[in-house]
């Protein structure tokens, strides 16, 4: 299970990635409705999703967390499984650096409520909150219309279109890339 | 000295790093003439250069060469000091995948000479020749009218503008960045 709550949303709220929480993660590396848009083209398991966690998320330059649903009466210390549901992750990773680029991603059986969005403009504000670089980005695939929407509705504009960038689900697929910028952050 | 040729034009050769090319190399971060044209922040010792060597020259997943100016008499094999004139690296990263990385620099002394030119064009030839890319992607910051135009000139696209992506010299840079398809490239 994930642990204690870092940051709250109005429904969601970030908690921290446990190493026990490595089966949680390798469903980004197995689910196909996961891991095409991610561009993950090899499966993990769940011992290398563990060393992914350790190197990742236990990183000074990485802030990692697990969306969580929490019930009412979830504690804001270790929850246990019948008090909150972990829907997907979120990373920004080059933290202690000039431009933070962001990763995440929600179990297909939680998408279409509206937590994506919740749980990206929670990234984004706390990476501005808690960290001094100047911008951040994300990317997807050209494709990718619910992320890249989710993008563009955060305030984002498109950088880059890498042209078929990557072989994916039997194609190679264009690649988007958007950047936010620390003031355009605040005037929002 | 760099060791043998392994591709040769007119005027330009690649020759492999050797180990005591260090010293060479290092100038690519030390020379503000060329560490700003390359974003790099951090200059490095000998003895770091020298680590970088066996950490990313040596690298599979890397192609890197010294690009030399030979003399007339310069042998293919490992050149006397007075046999061959280094003038700057070529290289690239991830070839062992779809898609290679550029990066290049020439000593100040010899730019203007078509030097740069004449070694991307060996460089790019070499790397479609003997890897399975699909694609090569070059970045150059905006201040960096020589290396845009070249890239350009070559037959890249811009694909990039990463706004403000990098602090260099005083200021946020916006970094460009071209790539070109194995296709595009033959067709030239």
């Amino acid at each position: 299970m994930p642990g204690p709550v870092v940051e709250r949303g109005e429904r969601v709220t970030f908690r921290t990635v446990e190493r026990e929480d490595a089966a949680f993660q390798q469903r980004a590396a197995t689910d196909p409705r996961v891991r095409y848009l991610l561009g993950l083209a090899e499966y993990e398991n769940e011992a290398t999703a563990g060393e992914l966690i350790e190197r990742r998320s236990e990183s000074d330059s990485t802030l990692s967390f697990v969306v969580c649903l929490d019930d009412e009466d979830a504690p804001a210390g270790h929850p246990n499984g019948s008090e909150t549901t972990p829907i997907g992750m979120v990373h920004a990773h080059g933290v202690d650096g000039e431009r933070a680029p962001l990763a995440y991603w929600l179990l297909p059986a939680h998408h279409g409520e509206g937590y994506g969005s919740e749980a990206a403009t929670l990234l984004v504000d706390t990476v501005f909150r808690t960290t001094s670089v100047h911008s951040v980005s994300a990317g997807a695939f050209a494709h990718n219309d619910a992320s890249r929407g989710l993008l563009e509705s955060l305030g984002f504009t498109q950088e880059r279109r890498l042209r078929e960038a990557t072989y994916a689900d039997g194609e190679y697929r264009d690649f988007v890339d958007y950047g936010l910028l620390r003031r355009e952050w605040r005037e929002e | 000295m760099p060791g043998p040729v392994v591709v040769a034009d007119d005027d330009v050769v690649l020759r492999t790093v050797e180990r005591d090319d260090a010293a060479f190399l290092q100038r690519s971060c030390t020379d503000p003439r060329i560490r700003y044209s390359l974003g790099s922040i951090h200059h490095r010792s000998l003895s770091q250069q020298e680590e970088g060597i066996e950490h990313w020259v040596e690298e599979d997943g890397n192609a890197v060469f010294v690009a030399c100016v030979d003399d007339e008499d310069a042998p293919a094999g490992h050149p006397g000091e007075n046999e061959t004139t280094p003038v700057g690296s070529f290289s690239a990263r991830h070839v062992d995948g779809d898609r290679a990385w550029l990066a290049y620099w020439l000593v100040p002394e010899f730019h203007g000479e078509g030097y740069g030119r004449e070694m991307a064009e060996l460089g790019i030839d070499y790397l479609f020749e003997n890897y399975d890319l699909h694609g090569i992607s070059a970045g150059a910051y905006e201040f960096n009218d020589a290396s845009r135009g070249l890239l350009e000139a070559m037959g890249f696209t811009q694909v990039a503008r990463r706004r403000e992506s990098r602090y260099i010299d005083g200021d946020y840079y916006d970094e460009t960045q071209y790539d070109v398809l194995r296709r595009e490239w033959e067709d030239d």
